[in-house]
């Protein structure tokens, strides 16, 4: 094996040889065990780096039987009938974006995930962290079960189901409204998600400032605001701000910091 | 908690455990592969998925996890949603005909993969952060020429050699790996 047969396979494997050299590098393949074992472990590495690619296995290989065998355990099938009859329906969130049809969406997600992978050299990137950060048990509920059918019942059903616009469009209709630490919460995450970064931060600015008993809260929704924006160092300020001064999710904020680039 | 203790409880279908992280991680979850174009249906298809994939695994043979226990479920949710991206077969997600969550074969595969993702990824982390940044474009498919600008080497050749070196980096740590004599004959 020489250096020329390694920038070969790895020309080969970016897709850039010539079709007459892919083939006489294939029938070396082939002819050598040696190259052969070289040649796996580098499309593996490929697979597994490569954010559009996967490193997939198959039943020939050599682990298959004993993970195979345990797939069939009693404890996998036990855990399986578990999650199958647990009665607890995950909280229903809708889709901001209507799913279509899939191969167009496995494309863009791809290559989504790829351009965020190029960008951030392999740390997740500032919208996968916002998306595993923000946690909607953080937001206090509008409504007391007897209110549901109360303005704040109407406006938290329209924010739980997606409705941003709808939301906010209503919200204005009721800006009479006494201060309400959670509706500026979700006014603010409503104008997030439709990413209207500038209103979002200011609502969540005006709480902040405010003498509410969750203005506290504002500091963490306003650096997942940041962080979704894309403005990372302006995130990590205002995290290390919450630590600092142990306010509100001070752990979960000394978290997220460590996992920002 | 340890790590550990997570596994040990998904091996025992503890039901505490497992509607502690229904409740504090499937919502993460849901936002992640919402945001990367699935429903509802995917991601909890996923999160259990994910669970059984880390159940055969353990039982398979008893792993370390070096990170938190929810932070390395969500990275498990994370791959077999990207796996599921790369998967030719078309998911049926609507309520009469789900695909099937438990399929002995398929999950003693997609914990392989795991496995040879966290070798690879463990490996790479240990790379010198300039390494890391190359090869990530490298892997990625990025044009020696889109390397050059935006890394600044003055040219292909420089750019060409540095891949070269920080891939050879990458191939001994493999191979040192106490984990890479399974891969072997994989």
């Amino acid at each position: 094996m020489t250096n020329q047969d390694l920038i070969e396979i790895s020309a080969l494997l970016r897709g850039e040889l010539p079709a007459d050299e892919a083939q006489s590098l294939q029938n070396r393949l082939d002819a050598d065990p040696e190259l052969m074992e070289i040649y796996l472990l580098e499309k593996q590495q490929f697979e597994a780096l490569d954010e559009s690619q996967w490193p997939k296995a198959t039943t020939a290989d050599k682990d298959y039987k004993k993970f195979h065998k345990a797939a069939q355990s009693d404890a996998v099938k036990n855990l399986h009938q578990y999650l199958e009859t647990r009665e607890d329906t995950p909280t229903k969130i809708i889709p901001l974006y209507q799913r279509t049809y899939f191969k167009w969406v496995a494309a863009v997600a791809v290559i989504a995930l790829v351009i965020s992978g190029i960008l951030l050299g392999g740390q997740e990137d500032p919208q996968t962290l916002y998306a595993q950060y923000l946690d909607m048990d953080d937001v206090p509920t509008l409504t007391v079960r007897s209110e549901s059918d109360s303005i704040y019942g109407i406006l938290e059903n329209q924010f739980q189901n997606g409705n941003y616009r709808e939301f906010l469009n209503n919200l204005k209709e009721y800006d009479t409204l006494p201060a309400n630490a959670s509706l500026l919460l979700y006014e603010g995450l409503a104008n997030n998600e439709l990413n209207n970064t500038p209103k979002a931060l200011a609502t969540f600015d005006e709480l902040i400032a405010s003498d509410l008993i969750d203005a506290p809260r504002g500091h963490w929704f306003k650096a997942l605001a940041l962080l979704k924006s894309g403005a990372v160092t302006e995130a990590k300020s205002v995290l290390e701000y919450i630590v600092s001064n142990e306010l509100y999710n001070a752990d979960k904020a000394k978290e997220l910091l460590s996992d920002l680039p | 908690m340890d790590p550990t203790k997570y596994l040990e409880a998904l091996v025992k279908a503890d039901s505490k455990i497992i509607d502690q992280l229904y409740d504090k991680e499937l919502p993460k979850v849901t936002r992640f592969v919402m945001q990367n174009n699935g429903g509802q249906q995917d991601a909890e298809d996923i999160f259990q998925k994910a669970l059984l994939q880390l159940t055969t695994r353990y039982v398979a043979e008893p792993f370390e996890i070096k990170s938190s226990f929810e932070a390395y479920l969500f990275t498990v949710c994370k791959n077999l949603w990207r796996r599921e991206l790369n998967s030719k077969k078309p998911r049926v997600t609507n309520a009469t005909h789900l695909e099937p969550v438990y399929d002995p074969e398929d999950l003693a595969l997609s914990a392989m993969e795991q496995k040879r993702w966290d070798l690879f990824k463990a490996c790479f982390e240990l790379l010198s952060e300039n390494c890391k940044v190359v090869l990530q474009l490298f892997f990625n498919k990025v044009s020696y020429a889109d390397i050059v600008d935006r890394l600044g080497y003055n040219s292909e050749t420089v750019a060409r050699q540095r891949v070269f070196k920080c891939k050879a980096k990458l191939t001994e740590l493999v191979k040192k790996d106490r984990n890479f004599k399974a891969l072997r004959e994989l």
